[in-house]
C-alpha cells in the first residue's frame, strides 16, 4: 500500500469503516502472528490472534495522530 | 504530518498495542494453566481401599510433603504452614476431598470425635495464622 493511500485507509478506519479496518489489520497480520506465538507448544495460538484482532479494532479507532 | 511519518508513527502504535495485548494474553494463560495444575494435583491425591472397605491415603504414592507442596502453591494454604500434619490432612480431606467425619475417621483410622476436635482446632490456627499473614 502507498503511504498516500495509507493515510486515506487509515482516515476511514478511525472513522469507524469496517473495509477500512480490515485493511489496516491485514497489513499487521504477520506483527500479529508473530506475537502470537506460544513458545511452549511453538505454535501460533488462535485465541491470541483473535484477542489481539478484537483489540485492535477498538484502538484503531482511538489513533488520533493523523 | 508527511505520509511516511504518519505511518511510522502508526507502525509504532499498532505494534506497541499487539505486543501488550500478546503478554496479556499469556500472562492469563500461564496464570490459569497453573491453577488449573495445582488442582489437578489437589484432586488426584491417590485414596486406596482395603479388603474389609475402610479407605486410606497411599502413602507410597503420595507423601505428607507431596501435600505440604501442593498446598505451599496458593496463598491461603500457606496459612496452614504450621498446622500439624494431622490437621492439614483432616482439613484437606474435609474441604477439599468433602468426606463426613465418619468416612475421615475411618481413613485415618482414628475415632469420630478426633476427627471433630482435630478439624475444629486446625480450623480455629488457620483463621490465627490467615490473622497473622503467615
Amino acid at each position: 500500500m502507498e503511504d498516500f493511500e495509507f493515510r486515506e485507509t487509515l482516515s476511514k478506519a478511525v472513522d469507524g469503516d469496517k473495509e477500512s479496518i480490515v485493511k489496516i489489520i491485514d497489513m499487521y497480520m504477520p506483527s500479529i502472528l508473530k506475537n502470537s506465538v506460544d513458545y511452549t507448544t511453538r505454535q501460533v495460538d488462535e485465541d491470541c490472534v483473535s484477542e489481539i484482532i478484537e483489540k485492535l479494532y477498538k484502538k484503531i479507532k482511538n489513533f488520533k495522530n493523523i | 504530518m508527511n505520509d511516511d511519518i504518519l505511518k511510522a508513527s502508526f507502525t509504532k502504535y499498532i505494534n506497541l498495542v499487539i505486543r501488550n495485548t500478546a503478554i496479556n494474553y499469556f500472562k492469563k494463560k500461564r496464570y490459569r494453566q497453573s491453577k488449573e495444575t495445582n488442582l489437578n494435583e489437589i484432586i488426584n491425591v491417590p485414596l486406596s481401599e482395603n479388603d474389609d472397605g475402610t479407605i486410606f491415603l497411599s502413602k507410597n504414592e503420595i507423601s505428607y510433603s507431596d501435600l505440604e507442596k501442593i498446598f505451599s502453591n496458593h496463598d491461603y494454604f500457606n496459612a496452614m504452614k504450621s498446622l500439624t500434619t494431622k490437621q492439614k490432612l483432616v482439613l484437606y480431606l474435609t474441604a477439599v476431598e468433602s468426606y463426613s467425619s465418619v468416612e475421615i475417621a475411618k481413613i485415618l483410622n482414628i475415632s469420630e470425635t478426633t476427627v471433630r476436635t482435630t478439624l475444629y482446632k486446625a480450623k480455629e490456627r488457620f483463621k490465627k495464622n490467615l490473622k497473622k499473614g503467615k
